[in-house]
């Protein structure tokens, strides 16, 4: 098949971006060349079908973990020093991190004990329950909301499950489902309904894919730990306000290995709760949300 | 400043973040984060990936946007680390898949988010999976004229190559596509076809 100097045009005359002279070249060639006609015939059935793709939309999930990886980004330039404070004695199988940035650039971090996380908690989205998780985490925030069982007060760094504080104590180190149940057991206030420890909901947003497999805590998790509270730091780094974590477990997210953080922020007085899955390997923001706490 | 009614142009709100007004870059975020996400899956070819390469881009934007003199438009500037974060994303995993990167994977397309799977029509997955098959430097301009609705100008800007580059490149992806989704029955042969690699 001859190669026609003009076939090579067809596509930019389809498109528009031929010059009157060449256009009248094309046309005048077009009427007398079949093979090129069928040539433009198919490119216009191909622009045609190209645009018979659907437009590629971000998700809202996809959209939120953007704009927290850019406000973490837009206060990179800060530092932070860590100064150890001495680790709460009897934490449950949650280790929790208190991380605080203030204009003063002071960060504590508290890391609790050894048997911080555990492998990867999976469950199901259908056993999710949104109103139970969020009174979960109220509870754990000790937020005015609902009953604090916490005791502590809007002041201490609250350690995930172990409400009351006690409850972790008594019962020494404990498997996270464990901790789960002494949750829910006093969260009747807030109309929790009891839950098996293996089939906790997760603190996340309906939308979340966040998955959470029971398993019981493991020791040795001091690499883990560093990781997490690396994650951590990235998130609060970008943040106004000063957050509280309230809870981090390790997690995957679409099959990535991944951290769930939960704070609640300001500090002081809690106003909503930030919900951040990043990426174990390097802090990625896979997923972030946000819940008003004075609704 | 905008006139009451008006949205701000884009170099307004570049000027804008640059003399420090907060949430400016979130402006440029609204306004760009579709067209960069989309981009970045269509070269791609995988959500997850896309998802990925759409925060680097905005963060390389935000860390390099003082360097960023206004010679191009913010778009086309944008466009154009969306198309150098996803090839260097595809290179990374064709390094590690040490698969030649224009060569196709059969049935090796992730493509969607099972929202979009459903609804997706067979004519839209031919022409995803036809995309995803060509060798990347005619993916680029198809993803940016034929999806994107950049004209060969502005390709050629995003690109950084000659506008003549474009016309040729675009025209032989074309065939190419027309090829794989049946519409043109031919053997097409263009002279200089063959085309080096990208690295």
């Amino acid at each position: 098949m001859p190669v026609h100097e003009e076939r090579a045009l067809l596509s930019a005359y389809l498109d528009g971006e031929l010059g009157a002279e060449e256009s009248a070249r094309v046309e005048a060639h077009l009427a007398t060349c079949t093979s090129c006609a069928a040539t433009l015939s198919a490119l216009r059935a191909t622009a045609d079908d190209l645009s018979a793709l659907a437009p590629a939309a971000l998700d809202a999930r996809a959209s939120w973990a953007l704009r927290a990886a850019l406000r973490r980004e837009g206060r990179r330039a800060r530092t932070a020093r860590w100064v150890p404070v001495a680790a709460a004695a009897s934490l449950a199988a949650i280790a929790t991190l208190a991380v605080t940035f203030s204009d003063r650039l002071s960060v504590t971090a508290e890391l609790g004990a050894a048997e911080s996380i555990g492998a990867p908690i999976v469950v199901s989205q259908e056993n999710y329950d949104q109103a139970a998780a969020r009174a979960k985490i109220l509870a754990l925030a000790g937020a005015p909301l609902g009953e604090s069982p916490a005791g502590g007060g809007a002041g201490t760094a609250l350690t995930g499950g172990t409400v009351g504080g006690t409850a972790g104590a008594a019962s020494g180190p404990a498997s996270r489902s464990e901790a789960y149940d002494a949750t829910d057991a006093s969260d009747g206030a807030a109309g929790a309904p009891p839950v098996a420890g293996q089939d906790a909901p997760v603190a996340v947003s309906q939308d979340a894919p966040v998955e959470r497999q029971v398993a019981p805590a493991s020791k040795g998790a001091g690499a883990d730990a560093d990781r997490v509270r690396r994650c951590a730091t990235e998130a609060a780094r970008g943040s106004t306000d000063r957050l509280r974590p309230l809870l981090y477990e390790a997690a995957s997210y679409e099959a990535r290995p991944a951290y769930l953080l939960v704070f609640a922020a300001p500090a002081e007085r809690p106003e909503r709760l930030e919900l951040w899955v990043m990426a174990a390997k390097d802090c990625r923001v896979l997923f972030f949300t946000q819940e008003d706490l004075r609704t | 400043m905008s006139r009451s009614g008006e949205p701000r142009s884009d170099a307004d709100i570049v000027a804008a973040h640059l003399g420090g007004e907060r949430g400016a870059f979130d402006e440029i975020v609204d306004r760009y984060e579709a067209r960069v996400y989309a981009v970045a899956l269509r070269m791609c070819g995988d959500a997850e990936a896309a998802r990925d390469v759409t925060q680097d881009v905005f963060i390389t934007a935000l860390r390099s946007l003082k360097a960023f003199r206004g010679e191009a438009r913010i778009s086309t500037w944008l466009h154009r680390i969306a198309v150098n974060a996803s090839l260097d994303r595809l290179r990374r995993r064709q390094r590690r898949r040490e698969q030649p990167l224009d060569e196709t994977i059969e049935g090796a397309v992730p493509g969607l988010d099972p929202e979009e799977a459903a609804v997706e029509t067979e004519r839209a997955t031919a022409v995803r999976l036809a995309i995803a098959a060509l060798p990347v430097e005619f993916r680029a301009v198809i993803v940016l004229h034929d999806l994107q609705g950049l004209d060969y100008s502005k390709v050629a800007e995003s690109l950084e190559i000659p506008l003549g580059t474009v016309k040729s490149r675009i025209h032989r992806a074309r065939l190419e596509l027309a090829r794989m989704l049946g519409h043109l029955r031919e053997e097409v042969r263009e002279p200089g076809r063959e085309e080096r690699p990208l690295t």
